[in-house]
């Protein structure tokens, strides 16, 4: 069941000289339990896209629905879908609008009608979940966090919401290296213990690679390929076209090949790259010095 | 170009806490020099950075931009001129209502003439891919070409020097390239000095100098080959080091001929294969 996205198309703006076509006739389909990430260059839509996903943005042409519901109609429950299908949005600061960081957080979780202990419970959580401390920042204006501090509390405000489908949209833009990580680690275990949904837009090429099975690559408003993490990684050329790229180590395996080495190109990890550029070495080594052994 | 001497900044929480963000820095940034600052979330980048334009001022320590002290309120003008500044969430830094306008609104202000005007914005939009949106509203585009808009109306100011608060953490790989390019270009052909936050040790790799900063104090500050190759007190902090990096110093380990402070693809197929 899941998303189903059937033709979409959108345009910003319709009808003015200013008119914007984000969408063309996008479809696709994500089941209960994926991992999906969305790539694509600056502007090619994919914050519209994943708009829809929750009915932020409602289908005007072609349709999206979620486990059977159809988000076009007239009479659809915005609320159910909501608690259904959680939204990080691209900017933090448009989704952090109460006083404190405890009552941004709590205000999800206080709409699905939980207890005080249960919300208070599950802000405590949240908060910890993303790798602040509760104590220090709990009576603090979201305004006075750092930039990648305010980005936590806006991700911290959908986990404690608890989603059947959590999207991120640019989740890690902004965050250290480290809180990176961790972030990514702790929404890898949700995916694995909660068996939720998971949609992650980013541009970093490194951590899709990591994350994903399954990478949706967005052109001007289209589906330009939808498949295996691997496979997409090993059209370089064809990324490059359209402003994306492949991650480092890739691009490393990719040039040594070029000059004779024998890797596998789809390398992501240190690790895999420490082992694929050893076995081909020590191949190298075996050739030229075996005539001596 | 900029020196800070003893800089101390407090925050006044809405609570009534007192919260040291900075905590005694000293640094000289000369004329012409490419830095870039890293360091975790909440350590004090943005901070700091707020000092370099006025925006902020010391709670205590001095800063001076081009030997005028920040703390000279009747000269806050001419620090503006002499500092731009992107900041960390382009939506901050909107004013108009068409790119175009919003790029000549620094120029305007500084008095410059309408053709020069007109000159300065074209080139501005051209060097962040934007000319094609110049007629859009600014509000209302995407993430990343907000954030080009951002970077355009700080070109058209031709500051001295630029400050940058992670200009590129919202664009697509390419977009980062140009960004950076441009960067470097304006650094090395037009001597404009710049500083750049970022999160990407990729780019830190990019500058002159890197300077590491830990809980509001600078902790680190050296060439990137210098910094890069401590990767255990990188990622204390952390921080991290380029995945090429990491892999050269794992490849090191197990007796490959590189060395470990290898920064990008190119040096790396080099060590491994010559030419
Ligand atoms: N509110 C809006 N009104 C008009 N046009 C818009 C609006 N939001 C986005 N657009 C346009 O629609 C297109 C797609 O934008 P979208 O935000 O979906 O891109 P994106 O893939 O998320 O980009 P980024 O990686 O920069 O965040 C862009 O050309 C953008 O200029
Ligand atoms: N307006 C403010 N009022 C109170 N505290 C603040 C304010 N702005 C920032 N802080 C605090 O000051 C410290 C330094 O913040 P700063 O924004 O300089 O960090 P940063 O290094 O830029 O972080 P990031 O990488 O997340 O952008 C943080 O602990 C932050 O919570
Ligand atoms: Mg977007
Ligand atoms: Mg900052």
């Amino acid at each position: 069941m899941a998303i189903v996205v059937k033709n979409l198309t959108y345009t910003y703006m319709k009808g003015t000289p200013l008119a914007a076509t984000a969408l063309h006739d996008v479809s696709f389909t994500i089941e209960d339990g994926e991992f999906v990430g969305i790539i694509g260059q600056t502007g090619s839509g994919k914050s519209t896209l994943i708009q829809h996903l929750n009915a932020l943005i409602r289908p005007e042409l072609g349709r999206v629905s979620v486990d059977g519901v159809d988000l076009g109609a007239r009479k659809v429950n915005l609320r159910a879908i909501r608690e259904k299908v959680g939204l990080v949005f691209q900017f933090p600061e448009h989704q952090v609008f109460e006083e404190t960081v405890a009552a941004d957080t709590a205000f999800g979780p206080r709409n699905l009608g939980l207890s005080d202990a249960a919300v208070a419970r599950r802000v405590k959580d949240a908060i910890a979940a993303v790798g602040l401390d509760y104590e220090a920042v709990k009576g603090r204006s979201p305004y006075e966090l750092s930039g990648g501090q305010l980005r936590l509390i806006a991700i911290a405000g959908v986990l404690a919401m608890q989603p059947r489908v959590l999207i991120l949209d640019e989740p890690t833009a902004g965050l250290d290296p480290r809180g990176r990580d961790e972030l990514l680690e702790k929404i890898r275990q949700m995916y694995e213990e909660l068996g939720i949904t998971v949609i992650l837009v980013s541009h970093n090429m490194e951590e899709v690679a990591r994350m994903v099975k399954r990478l949706i690559v967005m052109h001007r408003g289209r589906i330009a390929l939808d498949g295996p993490v691997r496979e997409i990684f090993r059209q370089a050329e064809l990324l490059r076209e359209i402003g994306l790229a492949t991650p480092q180590l890739t691009q490393l395996a990719r040039r040594l090949r070029e000059k004779g080495l024998k890797v596998d190109e789809t390398v992501f990890t240190v690790e895999e790259a420490r082992v694929e550029i050893l076995a081909a070495l020590g191949q190298n080594q075996a050739r030229r010095f075996g005539n001596l052994g | 170009m900029i020196r800070v001497e003893g800089l101390t900044h407090v925050y006044q929480t809405r609570q009534g806490q007192e919260l040291k963000a900075v905590d005694g820095v000293d640094l000289n940034i000369a004329p012409g020099e490419f830095v870039a600052i890293i360091g975790h979330n909440g350590s004090g980048k943005s901070t700091l950075a707020k000092h370099f334009n006025a925006l902020l001022t010391p709670t205590s320590g001095r800063v001076w931009v081009a030997g005028i002290s920040t703390s000279d309120a009747g000269r806050l003008w001419e620090i503006r001129q002499k500092v731009g500044m992107v900041f960390q969430n382009p939506d901050n830094q909107i004013v108009a209502t068409t790119v175009e306008e919003d790029a000549a609104f620094g120029p305007e202000n500084l008095g410059v003439a309408p053709a020069e005007i007109r000159r300065r914005v074209d080139e501005a939009l051209q060097a962040v891919g934007m000319e094609e949106y110049a007629r859009h509203a600014p509000h209302l585009l995407s993430g990343g070409q907000k954030q080009r808009v951002a970077i355009a109306g700080v070109l058209a100011m031709r500051p001295a020097c630029i400050v940058l608060d992670e200009p590129t953490a919202m664009l697509d790989p390419v977009g980062r390239e140009e960004v950076l390019g441009t960067i470097k270009r304006l650094n090395r052909d037009e001597g404009i000095t710049v500083v750049l936050i970022t999160h990407f040790m990729e780019e830190a790799v990019e500058a002159g100098r890197v300077i590491v900063m830990e809980n509001g104090r600078i902790v680190m500050d050296g060439k990137p080959k210098e910094v890069f190759s401590q990767v255990r007190r990188l990622k204390e902090l952390h921080l991290d080091v380029p995945p090429i990096t990491e892999l050269a110093q794992s490849l090191a380990r197990e007796g490959v001929p590189v060395t470990p402070d290898t920064l990008t693809v190119e040096e790396m197929v080099q060590q491994l294969l010559g030419n």
